[in-house]
């Protein structure tokens, strides 16, 4: 069940993020022209990364998650 | 719908899916997909910039996911990766400076010299994995039901033989890929894959999966982990510096890798389903399939940028090339399912599938 929430939670994020940039592009492009070319690159590798770890780990989470849907452990405490 | 650059807008939903598409050759054959991506969203009508910067962040990511996901399925070699990874990077250093040279003499040349290299790469590249395959494939044929379920999959060719016997000081033993090799050989290879990944603008993938199972002779599930890594170390720093340029439309990127990274996750995991071989078979079908967007271009450059049908017919193609391998994959992983299932599979789709103990643990 938590790690259900989790996977949701964290696709989500990445959902969410990609929502914000598309929406508010014109306002980011002004915002990241403020800062210097290396700064930029920082930023931009940071969020791909982020985007992938938290992709990543939702994976992982809804495995785990349909893995013990699939495999109650009380129920199989029960039998053995 | 979103706004590239002035006037020029494509649909979220179409990116997505074909993201869908790159991320399941992707995660299936062990390529970055870089090679499938950038003439796709440049025919869709990114400016080649912001394509080839775009596509890097999508690849980053996606090289992440893929290598974080090989990793737990225990197909990452990772001293090899790093090894690999650091002789890439500075063939990459060289290749770019060859190609400012070539260059230097002409820009039609250079267009020329690229697409020559690039179609003979592809073209090597595929008919050596065709023929290959064809040979495995008819060996496979002549066993048994018993002996094909307990065949490894091992691939074990006279170069590699070769040049796994050559003891140039550090003699490594990679204890993941079970097989011992000089740490120059490996370095040494990534540069020279590197050079021509620098030179043609190419991740390199569909070059190292190759090198490593024919030359190396890591076994292929190994090599595909460890060909990611070695790409992911790579095009981030390509994204890092495109970045810093202005090339990269985050908010594309971000969209394309929601239906990268399923794609992914369905072909990793379908090869722990499968043998070496069907991953072998999807590299070759996509490599032999990318060969012919760059022969119609090569065509309109040689004929003097005039005959325009030519150039419409490379588009259209180099769209067309990512439905090859993703119908094939899509067709095996459909046959996979229905074998560890306990229902019939035609034989030669039987020859292509793991041992159930390997297929149980992946």
């Amino acid at each position: 069940m938590v790690a259900g929430i989790e996977a949701i939670a964290a696709a989500a994020t990445v959902g969410l993020m990609a929502w914000y940039t598309i929406a508010q592009q014109s306002e980011l492009i002004t915002r990241m022209q403020a800062y210097d070319e290396s700064g930029v690159g920082v930023i931009t590798i940071v969020a791909v990364l982020a985007a992938g770890g938290l992709l990543s780990f939702a994976f992982e989470k809804a495995e785990e998650a349909a893995e013990a849907w699939r495999h109650p452990s009380g129920k199989r405490g029960a039998d053995d | 719908m979103v706004e590239i650059a002035a006037g020029v807008t494509a649909n979220l939903y179409l990116l997505a899916a074909l993201g869908l598409g790159v991320g399941l050759i992707a995660g299936f054959a062990g390529v970055s997909g870089g090679y499938l991506l950038t003439p796709i969203l440049i025919v869709l009508g990114f400016p080649a910039p912001i394509a080839v910067g775009t596509g890097l962040a999508l690849m980053t990511a996606n090289t992440l996911i893929a290598v974080i996901r090989h990793r737990e399925l225990g197909h990452l070699d990772l001293k090899m990766g790093i090894i690999l990874a650091a002789g890439t990077m500075i063939g990459a250093e060289g290749g770019v400076r060859l190609l400012d040279f070539t260059k230097g003499i002409g820009e039609d040349v250079a267009n020329v010299a690229v697409l020559a290299a690039l179609l003979l790469t592809l073209a090597t590249v595929a008919i050596s994995m065709a023929r290959e395959v064809w040979h495995r494939s008819r060996e496979l044929s002549r066993l048994s039901d018993a002996e094909l379920e307990n065949d490894s999959g091992a691939l074990h060719t006279p170069a590699c033989h070769f040049l796994q016997g050559l003891c140039i000081f550090p003699h490594i033993r990679f204890t993941k890929s079970k097989l011992r090799i000089s740490g120059w050989i490996v370095f040494f290879l990534g540069a020279a894959i590197g050079v021509l990944s620098g030179f043609l603008g190419v991740g390199g993938c569909f070059m190292r999966a190759p090198a490593l199972i024919y030359l190396v002779g890591q076994p292929s599930l190994m090599a595909v982990g460890t060909n990611l890594l070695g790409a992911f170390i790579g095009v981030a720093f390509s994204c890092f510096r495109h970045a810093m340029l202005g090339h990269v439309h985050l908010g594309v990127a971000l969209v394309m890798l929601l239906g990268t990274s399923i794609g992914t996750q369905i072909g990793a995991s379908g090869t722990s389903w499968l043998k070496g071989l069907a991953v072998r078979y999807v590299l070759t079908a996509s490599v032999a399939a990318a060969l012919f967007g760059p022969a119609f271009k090569m065509a309109y450059f040689v004929t003097g940028s005039e005959i325009a049908w030519l150039d419409h017919t490379a588009k259209i193609v180099t769209v067309a090339q990512i439905f090859v391998p993703v119908t094939i994959i899509v067709g095996l992983l459909v046959m996979a399912f229905r074998h560890f299932h306990g229902k019939g599979v035609p034989r030669w789709a039987r020859r292509l599938m793991a041992g159930r103990e390997h297929a149980a643990a992946g």
